[in-house]
């Protein structure tokens, strides 16, 4: 079975050695089933059982057939298992007894003596019957009795020992039943053997290896025991058992050297350590390296000899095995183990002597693989083999290095010396490979030749590799070749080959944020750009060097000086400018503004600060550092007005730049995020749950290669602004680390700048930071100059001081001395000026600049207020006191006519319903220096009190009392309440009844005034008063201004008493008191008390004879529905008009309830005639029309019958054919006329006896 | 012989997450060049790792590569790439730990996966 995969049969040695099956007996008879029997025998398989446990094989069994001698068989302690036969056969053709007798029989026990003398038990006897020598002798015994003598005389007990084989040169199919009777035993009892002597021999092998830790055990012996096993496994086409056997003994072995290593040696292993004297690679094109084999069996070997010899023999049988990638695999793990392997044992090895070893068999394995496998196959299994032309590659160019066959000028003397050296230890070329013109023994000599030689080999070599890297995807590794190949550019002096080696490589190493491969791979690219001559480049790859953290600090002084010294040499010329990016020189770290919300009026100074971390191992002078600044005006006017902004913009003003994301893979950022999923396995049967995990369900998009194709470093680029607008620093040094940079500007047109570029410039290099990220701007605006007044307490009161504030902000408007506000004073309202009013002036931030004297002058129309000078944009804050004076609003008399208002007055009152204060608003008209326009401002003052009036009788005694409500939140204290008539003098007399001393007026309370009327002539019709009060807030001690006592002006009209109605209740006669349901008269009387007056003149009064009497009507009405009143309840009765004059009128009222109950009303009126009665049925039309003047005034504060009737008389003639009914016209008597003496008298009501219910009013 | 070892945890952007070096006892200091090299060794071996995870039956790969004269293991958990040097056997515990401690470190809610940790 020649192994299928090798189209090459001359490279492919198969072992020749078949298990040895000894033949004794008849030679001729053996020949002649010779070519048969080996036809047959491996043509059907056999089931191979083993011991331990292995697993049974189907097996094809082979012999090689070999005449029986003694010398065959082994002898005691022989370990040889090749030479080992396995099986004896005894061919016999007797058929005849006397013969069997004669020499048959005899030959067959010497033969099993001999066999037993060397205990071997695995013999076979075969008798060939032949029918044709039957016939011949038809005397014969049945031949049968043949086989049985046999069977009796050797095979005692094993019968099947002797088998019989029929016509074997026949066709019959009797003869091919015998022949597979046959060809059974025969591989049965093979097996057999195998099985006993292989496990026997697996036994004594054991054995030998547990005794591993005696003295004087050798690896070596040992080696060639196990071995025997491996090539009985091969001979038997097992070749995965062989190659276990070779594997163990590598393990073994490795095992001793790593313990060795850890101090553990063992005496055979010294032998081992031997210098190599000898590296001629692995030689992988013999099947057995015989040569290598005796140097282990005779323990010369060196490590190198052993590891060359177990993995040419491990090549052999995994080539069998068809497994040519393992190969490739094992063989880069064999040559990089042995390189350890000789470190560890500290084998002394000529320096390249290994390189040599090692690019050897490194080709030499893909030159074996490539002549077992064809193109195809090896192309697309490049994955497997490309570890070890990148190994070979690698070794190649060390060896270059070493010998100087990469310096320009070619190796000096001692690099021959060495090269002469390594080759001699190579030895002489083998002779398989001798007619091979690209042998690797032809190809290390050739390139170890030349300069011109290595280069072609190397770069051969190089560029293969990198492809084949490349084809599989291993663009990384593809990248280290190149390092390596820009490496040797360089040494060559070819950089612009190099150039593009490095450049691969820094992009993959930045993509993927490897920080030290980046460096390293930039500074071989900075030596580049430098012989390159790339200016820009190189000084950017410089800068980059320069601050990195990951060189020396002397490297990166070096660059740093190579951008100084670059800078410094090309001042004087006029040479273009080289923009580099900022980030490799220097960072951004943060920004802030002074005035922190960055917002600056015109011809303000702003400054800003920045905070730049120099990231250069050495100070640096930085001729200038500049910050482009774009101008523009903001569209939208409002948001840039100096409050929106002033409120609106951040305060801290600090803004953060992010660090540099340092080597994190932006180009890859963009991956799909995780997608994970929980995942639980329940078991089927019970559902319990067997395994818990997550999932990430996109695995195949998240672990695809990424080819990042976008260049992560390119060469500036970076382009300069050119704005006009431009923040400026000369002249700076930037130690490492941070330092602060303050820019100051002075702001000029108004509008919005944005922070674009920043620019560090050192000679002719510009370090430029293209873009500010987060944005930052800064404001400028302009303001007008503005006025405001506003009260500093809630609202403002009237008649005290109040304090106002003047806020005047200068804008762009500078005050000078001199500049003044003019107030147009308004009457009612003082501004009260005190020597010590003080102004603060204040900064556009609200920094206190300065604090001055206020000079306030007041004249009769106006009060000038001297401003301070300040500059522009600051603010005058200054406080004034002003003052309103009290009033309050003048009201008619319950009875009154409406008092005329004071035309002067320019204020309004309003009076709304409830508790409010009245206001009262005064318009101050300013005059700004800036501005020849007035600015009116209206300050409105409440006036805290609201005062009424009312009129007592008593008889006719009159009493005024005043009542005083406090509305506003502050105590006040009022002293000298006092009350005048200034209608008609003398003869009028108000006596106070009111305390001397002043009276606290608390917050939301009233306080009462009462004063007496007396009269010494007849009384007017009405009567004038005034009502004043002294008040001050009572919390205040010394008040600097003195107050002005609040004032109430009001009339009392018709107060004088004309009548006196006196109502009685008598009970029905002879009972004592009334009751419910029974009828009790009623007495009214109405009594005159005084003569003709100015008062009753009126239409009701009629005279007859010097006799004036006039018309009145009663009315006796009971609201409450306690009286029931019988019969009339009003009448008109006729008065004189004399003193004393009384009428009596008689009623019946029945009492409706029981207890006391008050009397009823008794309401007198004015029966006025009927031709006097149009205006009472005026139509409302004519009244509106007719109202305009007086109506906003008045209307709402008097619907009382006074003012109805003065208009009434205004529209009478108008009015004239405007005519109801002629219906005589009630008129009720004013209130101060008439005396109810009766007012609140009860009278008690006891229930009728007949009554169930009693009801009781109590009221 | 000099063991040192060179620790490099890779985030699944293959950008390096960890990285420590532990030297032999005294020798204090590792030269730059050889430093560097250990990355770049390190990087090289991340794509026969990603090789090896795309493999059916990928497990826990021990030796992924061998690189001039360095030994390269690689653990790699469900998701995470932890490629590393090795020298002996006792690295799959060392392995385990480290896995346990970075999922536990991946766990913290303030870190940012594949950031340096």
């Amino acid at each position: 079975m020649d192994a299928p995969e090798a189209p090459q049969p001359p490279v492919i040695y198969t072992m020749e050695n078949k298990p040895i099956v000894t033949c004794a007996g008849d030679q001729n008879l053996f020949t002649s089933v010779y070519p048969t029997l080996s036809q047959q025998l491996p043509r059907e398989p056999m089931e191979w059982r083993r011991s331990y446990g292995r697993a049974p094989k189907m097996i094809h069994l082979e012999s090689n057939f070999v005449q029986f001698k003694e010398e065959l068989l082994p002898k005691e302690g022989n370990k040889a298992l090749l030479t080992f036969p396995f099986l004896h056969i005894y061919w016999t053709e007797c058929c005849d007894t006397e013969v069997y007798k004669a020499t048959v029989k005899d030959d067959l026990t010497k033969w099993q003596n001999i066999l037993k003398a060397h205990s071997s038990v695995d013999w076979l006897i075969v008798v060939v019957e032949n029918d044709a020598k039957k016939k011949n002798k038809t005397n014969i015994l049945p031949r049968t009795s043949i086989v049985d003598k046999i069977r009796n005389d050797f095979c005692n007990k094993q019968s099947d020992r002797c088998v019989v084989l029929s016509d074997p040169l026949k066709d019959s199919s009797r003869t091919q039943e015998s022949w597979n009777a046959f060809l059974t035993k025969l591989r049965t009892s093979l097996l057999m053997s195998f099985t006993k002597n292989l496990g026997k021999f697996e036994d004594d092998m054991r054995t030998l290896r547990e005794k591993r830790t005696e003295p004087g055990w050798s690896f070596c012996d040992y080696f060639m025991v196990q071995e025997e096993l491996a090539f009985v496994f091969e001979m038997l086409q097992q070749f995965e058992d062989a190659l276990v056997q070779y594997d163990e003994l590598d393990a073994l072995f490795s095992q001793y050297v790593v313990n060795f290593g850890a101090g553990d040696g063992a005496n055979w292993l010294a032998f081992f350590c031997e210098p190599v004297r000898s590296w001629n690679g692995l030689i992988l094109r013999k099947p057995i390296d015989m040569e290598k084999r005796e140097l282990i069996q005779r323990q010369e070997a060196t490590l190198l000899d052993l590891r060359s010899y177990l993995f040419s023999r491990q090549c052999t049988l995994l080539l069998f095995l068809q497994r040519p990638w393992e190969v490739a695999q094992r063989a880069l793990e064999l040559l990089h183990s042995c390189v350890q392997e000789l470190k560890l044992l500290e084998v002394s090895v000529p320096p390249g002597a290994l390189d040599c070893w090692v690019f050897l068999s490194c080709l030499e394995v893909l030159q074996r693989i490539e002549g077992c496998c064809d193109r195809a196959q090896i192309d697309s299994n490049v994955a497997h083999t490309v570890g070890l032309w990148s190994y070979a590659t690698e070794k190649l160019k060390s060896l270059g290095y070493l010998c100087g066959l990469v310096s320009e000028e070619g190796p000096n003397s001692e690099d021959l010396n060495r090269i002469v050296d390594l080759l001699a230890g190579l030895g002489a070329e083998r002779p398989e490979t001798a007619n091979t013109a690209q042998s690797p023994y032809k190809k290390l000599k050739e390139a170890l030749s030349s300069v011109e030689a290595f280069e072609k080999h190397y770069l051969d070599l190089s560029h293969a590799t990198i492809e084949m890297h490349t084809s599989v995807g291993r663009t990384r590794s593809a990248r280290l070749v190149g390092k390596d190949l820009a490496e040797f550019y360089m040494r060559k002096k070819s950089p612009q080959k190099a150039e593009i080696y490095l450049q691969g490589a820094l992009k993959n190493y930045l993509a993927e944020g490897w920080a030290l491969p980046i460096t390293h791979t930039r500074k071989q690219l900075a030596e580049c750009q430098k012989h390159l001559g790339q200016t820009e480049n190189y000084l950017q790859t410089s800068s980059l060097l320069a601050s990195d953290h990951h060189l020396t600090e002397e490297e990166r002084k070096y660059f740093c000086q190579e951008i100084l010294s670059f800078a410094s040499r090309q001042t004087d010329s006029t040479g273009q400018k080289i923009v580099l990016p900022l980030h490799c020189f220097a960072h951004l770290r943060d920004l802030h503004f002074t005035p922190s919300n960055a917002v600056v009026h015109v011809g303000g100074v702003l400054s800003v600060d920045i905070t730049l971390c120099s990231q250069m191992p050495i100070p640096v002078r930085v001729e200038q550092i500049a910050i482009n600044v774009h101008f523009s005006i903001e569209k939208n006017n409002y948001r840039k007005t100096a409050e929106w902004l002033t409120k609106h913009k951040m305060a801290n003003g600090v803004i953060t730049f992010p660090a540099e994301t340092s080597p994190l893979p932006a180009a890859q950022n963009n991956l799909p995020a995780l997608e994970l999923y929980e995942m639980f396995e329940r078991s089927p049967s019970d559902n319990s749950l067997n395994t818990t995990g997550i999932i990430c369900k996109n695995v195949h998009m998240l672990l695809r290669r990424q080819e990042s194709s976008t260049s992560l470093e390119t060469p500036s680029g970076v382009a300069l602004e050119d704005g006009a607008h431009v923040l400026k620093c000369s002249d700076v040094t930037l130690e490492p680390g941070p330092n602060r940079i303050t820019f100051r500007t002075q702001a000029k047109e108004p509008g919005t700048y944005t922070l674009r570029q920043l620019c560090a410039s050192v000679g002719p290099v510009w370090f430029v930071l293209p873009h500010l990220y987060p944005l930052v701007q800064y404001d400028v605006y302009s303001q007008e100059p503005q006025l405001h007044v506003e009260p500093l307490a809630d609202g403002l009161l009237a008649g005290i001081p109040q304090k106002v504030k003047f806020t005047v902000t200068t804008g762009h408007y500078t005050v000078k001395n001199g500049d003044s506000l003019q107030l147009s004073n308004a009457e009612a309202m003082l501004v009260l000026c005190h020597a010590e009013n003080r102004a603060v002036i204040y900064s556009n931030t609200r920094e206190k600049a300065s604090d001055v004297l206020l000079r306030v002058q007041s004249s009769d129309k106006v009060t000038s207020i001297s401003l301070p000078a300040a500059p522009a944009y600051h603010m005058i804050e200054f406080e004034l006191e002003v003052l309103s004076l009290p009033s309050a609003p003048v009201t008619g008399g319950e009875s009154s006519m409406l008092g005329t208002t004071e035309p002067h007055r320019k204020h309004k009152d309003t009076h709304r319903a409830g508790h409010c204060m009245a206001t009262t608003d005064h318009k101050v008209s300013i005059d700004c220096p800036w501005s020849i326009y007035s600015t009116v401002i209206a300050l409105t003052f409440s006036v805290p009190f609201r005062t009424t009036h009312s009129l007592l009788s008593a008889g006719t005694r009159k009493y005024i009392q005043v009542c005083v409500q406090n509305l506003s939140e502050l105590d006040f204290q009022l002293s000298d309440g006092d009350l005048v008539d200034h209608g008609c003098g003398a003869d009028l007399q108000l006596v106070p009844l009111n305390a001397k001393c002043p009276q606290a007026i608390h917050s939301k309370q009233s306080v009462f005034f009462v004063w007496e009327l007396l009269w010494a002539r007849e009384p007017p019709p009405s009567l004038r008063c005034r009502f004043s009060v002294g008040f001050s807030p009572a919390s205040e001690g010394q008040l600097s201004v003195p107050l002005k006592p609040y004032t109430y002006e009001f009339q009392v009209e018709n107060f004088f008493t004309l009548y006196n109605v006196k109502a009685e209740i008598l009970p029905p006669s002879g009972t004592e008191h009334c009751r419910t349901g029974s009828l009790c008269s009623l007495e009214v009387s109405i009594t005159r008390l005084s003569e003709l007056l100015e008062v009753d003149k009126d239409e009701a009064l009629t005279e007859t004879d010097e006799y004036f009497s006039t018309k009145l009507m009663y009315e006796v009405v009971d609201n409450s529905s306690n009286w029931a009143v019988c019969g009339k309840s009003s009448g008109v009765i006729s008065m004189p008009v004399a003193a004393q004059a009384t009428h009596r009128v008689h009623m019946e009222v029945m009492p409706l309830f029981a207890g006391y109950l008050p009397l009823p009303d008794v309401r007198l009126f004015k029966y006025l005639p009927h031709h006097s009665a149009h205006s009472s049925q005026l139509d409302a039309d004519s009244w509106i029309e007719s109202d305009s003047l007086s109506l906003d005034k008045h209307l709402d504060d008097q619907p009382d019958s006074s003012s109805v009737r003065s208009r009434g008389s205004m529209h009478s003639a108008s009015s004239g054919e405007h005519k109801g009914l002629p219906m005589p016209r009630l008129q009720a008597l004013p209130p101060g006329q008439v005396f109810n003496s009766s007012t609140g008298t009860q009278i008690l009501v006891i229930p009728s006896k007949d009554d169930h219910v009693l009801e009781v009013s109590v009221t | 012989m000099c063991e040192s070892f060179c620790f490099i945890i890779a985030g699944h952007l293959d950008n390096p997450v960890f990285e420590m070096e532990f030297l032999p006892p005294g020798k204090a200091e590792s030269n730059v060049d050889h430093h560097h090299l250990n990355w770049l060794i390190t990087h090289t071996a991340l794509s026969p790792i990603a090789e090896n995870m795309r493999l059916p039956n990928h497990t826990d790969g021990y030796a992924v590569d061998q690189f001039k004269n360095w030994f390269v293991s690689a653990f790699v958990p469900a998701g995470h790439v932890l490629p590393d040097r090795r020298q002996e056997d006792g690295i799959k515990h060392f392995f385990i730990d480290d896995c346990d401690l970075y999922i536990k470190f991946a766990m913290n809610p303030h870190y940012e996966p594949n950031s340096p940790v």
